[in-house]
């Protein structure tokens, strides 16, 4: 049975349709990202999930429980990190566990919780004295405190530095093989494909996609990027009489070449054949990147959303 | 799963006391954090107390003042100001900034609800204005020459004047969007409630017709209740129902526009 089930999920804010109809399926001990560009309805979906905000239309079941009617059950069950859910500024990070711990009928150690995420250290030091990676990473203490099935970690990983960034992408995988599942929201590229079993993508309200990263990777055509500097004289038409290859483009003795799966073994034969060494071979498949800026770019809206997304 | 969601758990009751001492006890922690809550709140006014009480002459009955001294006049204007800066400009201060940092926000996505923070805080407040008028009672009456002539009066004015004062408080909280705008919105109220208490012209002083505004603000009639229970005996019905319709009005606003977030 699955953990999260969302079908044709509506909600608008006035003349506004923050979510225009979501559906998908989360299945036990899954790490599922929601991957969407700014503004496309991803917090609202989760805001709906968690109980936050009463949909206008559409079906929501938590661990089989309904977020509105069911609420005091699945506050027990869910664990939940918003994306500026805050604390008071000198509140030290052993109270917050503390007092957040209290708050729950089965709560978790919380010494236990502070080393697990790396915070021994930091235990007197008050919230805003804390880095951003460290806040982020007590807000995760916090989510988990509950002992909850299901985690919800709403655009965790926005304003780190990359070092931070991997420092809670460890922590997300720790919390999937303690069994517990996760619900990710982020538009981060990288993030989404590092860690998502599988993934929804949202666009203007609407999933357009769900799919295992690679699977999602894979619609943009499975194209291999191939560049290489050629050690003797090429013509371009020469790769690109090719059928597996797609494109050809040359600056001296440098080469781009695009083309499907089988684009590298057929570029490689004729190089072999003609004795010449490809030096500097770099070989890029399409990124999720790809599969995110195709889906999203069928119209100008669109395009501008993916490209702040990626900018950021 | 659905039926036990429905039913009460066992030991629910037990498990929001526990979850409410514990936010008290944060909160207080948090309380005792803030120098300028505890120096504006507790400090000042004790040590205003002192220097008006050291002044020789301020035990003396004065005419202009309804025969009363300067020390029993100004006692029930130094609690009324330790009140309201408490009340109207500290426990908005911090309800608005919890709002405004998704603090109330953060806590509605577990088993306990903002308000258990609310009453928390609300406790807190009280707390502290009764610890600091013991305070100033006993320093007062004990060292020196006030005397407090009907004690049950003087508790029931006090406690209405505080309760007004923290329902104004938390309609502040309720009407502010930005913990800036509640500071501001405290500010006003401050000033103009600690003019009509009479802290820069005593009531027995001003001309019928302010004192006529003063006696419908909570401070105004908060102060002569106090001053009267000061003096020996209730005041007229009249005090106790304008801070009764304060604490009405007030309340019934702040839960109609409070905004969690």
């Amino acid at each position: 049975m699955p953990v999260i089930e969302v079908s044709g999920l509506h909600k608008e804010y006035g003349p506004k349709v923050a979510v225009d109809d979501v559906s998908f399926s989360v299945e036990p001990g899954e790490i599922f990202g929601i991957l969407g560009p700014n503004g496309a309805g991803k917090t609202t979906s989760v805001e709906c999930i968690t109980g936050l905000r009463k949909p206008d239309r559409g079906r929501i079941s938590v661990l089989g429980l309904d977020p509105q009617r069911d609420h005091d059950e699945l506050r027990e069950q869910v664990g939940v990190q918003l994306q500026d859910g805050q604390l008071p500024e000198k509140i030290r990070v052993r109270e917050a566990l503390e007092l957040y711990a209290s708050f729950y009928q089965h709560p978790a150690n919380a010494d236990e919780l502070i080393t697990r995420l790396g915070l021994d250290d930091r235990r007197d030091t008050p919230f805003d004295k804390l880095s951003g990676g460290q806040k982020q990473r007590l807000s995760v203490a916090l989510a988990l405190i509950g002992t909850p099935k299901v985690a919800v970690l709403d655009e965790l990983t926005t304003g780190l530095d990359p070092s931070a960034r991997r420092e809670v992408w460890g922590l997300i995988s720790d919390i999937r093989d303690t069994g517990v599942t996760v619900l990710l929201v982020t538009h981060f590229m990288e993030e989404a494909e590092r860690l998502c079993d599988r993934l929804a993508v949202i666009d203007h309200g609407r999933v357009i996609a769900t799919d295992t990263p690679s699977g999602l990777a894979g619609r943009a055509g499975g194209e291999q990027y191939i560049r290489f500097t050629a050690s003797g004289p090429l013509e371009e038409n020469e790769l690109s009489v090719l059928s597996e290859v797609h494109s050809v483009r040359r600056e001296g003795d440098q080469f781009a070449v695009t083309g499907n799966e089988e684009a590298l073994q057929a570029v490689m034969g004729v190089l072999i054949r003609r004795g010449i060494i490809a030096r500097h071979l770099r070989l890029d498949q399409a990124s999720l990147d790809d599969a995110f800026v195709a889906l999203t770019q069928h119209d100008p809206a669109g395009r501008d959303a993916a490209n702040a997304a990626q900018a950021n | 799963m659905s039926t036990t969601a429905t039913l009460p758990r066992p030991g629910q009751g037990a498990r929001t006391r526990r979850a409410w001492l514990t936010l008290t006890r944060v909160e207080l922690k948090l309380l005792l954090r803030t120098p300028a809550t505890l120096f504006w709140g507790i400090g000042f006014p004790v040590i205003g107390l002192i220097v008006l009480g050291a002044i020789p002459g301020t035990g003396k009955p004065v005419k202009s003042l309804g025969g009363i001294s300067v020390l029993e006049t100004y006692l029930p204007i130094i609690i009324t100001f330790m009140i309201i800066i408490t009340s109207v400009n500290f426990l908005p201060a911090t309800l608005a900034s919890y709002r405004e940092r998704g603090v109330l926000r953060r806590m509605f996505t577990t088993p306990v609800t903002p308000q258990a923070l609310l009453s928390a805080d609300l406790a807190l407040t009280l707390g502290t204005q009764i610890a600091t008028t013991a305070l100033i009672v006993i320093l007062g009456v004990g060292v020196f020459t006030a005397s407090i002539g009907a004690p049950l009066a003087f508790i029931v004015s006090f406690l209405l004047l505080a309760a007004a004062a923290s329902t104004l408080g938390l309609l502040v909280a309720a009407v502010s969007l930005t913990s800036k705008a509640a500071n501001a919105l405290g500010a006003v109220f401050f000033f103009v409630l600690m003019f009509f208490s009479g802290l820069w012209l005593p009531r027995a002083e001003m001309p019928d017709w302010l004192r006529g505004i003063s006696d419908a603000t909570l401070t105004g009639s908060g102060v002569q209740a106090v001053q009267n229970a000061m003096a020996g005996h209730w005041a007229s019905g009249l005090f106790f129902g304008v801070l009764v319709a304060w604490i009405v009005v007030c309340g019934t606003l702040a839960i109609r526009l409070f905004r969690w977030e």
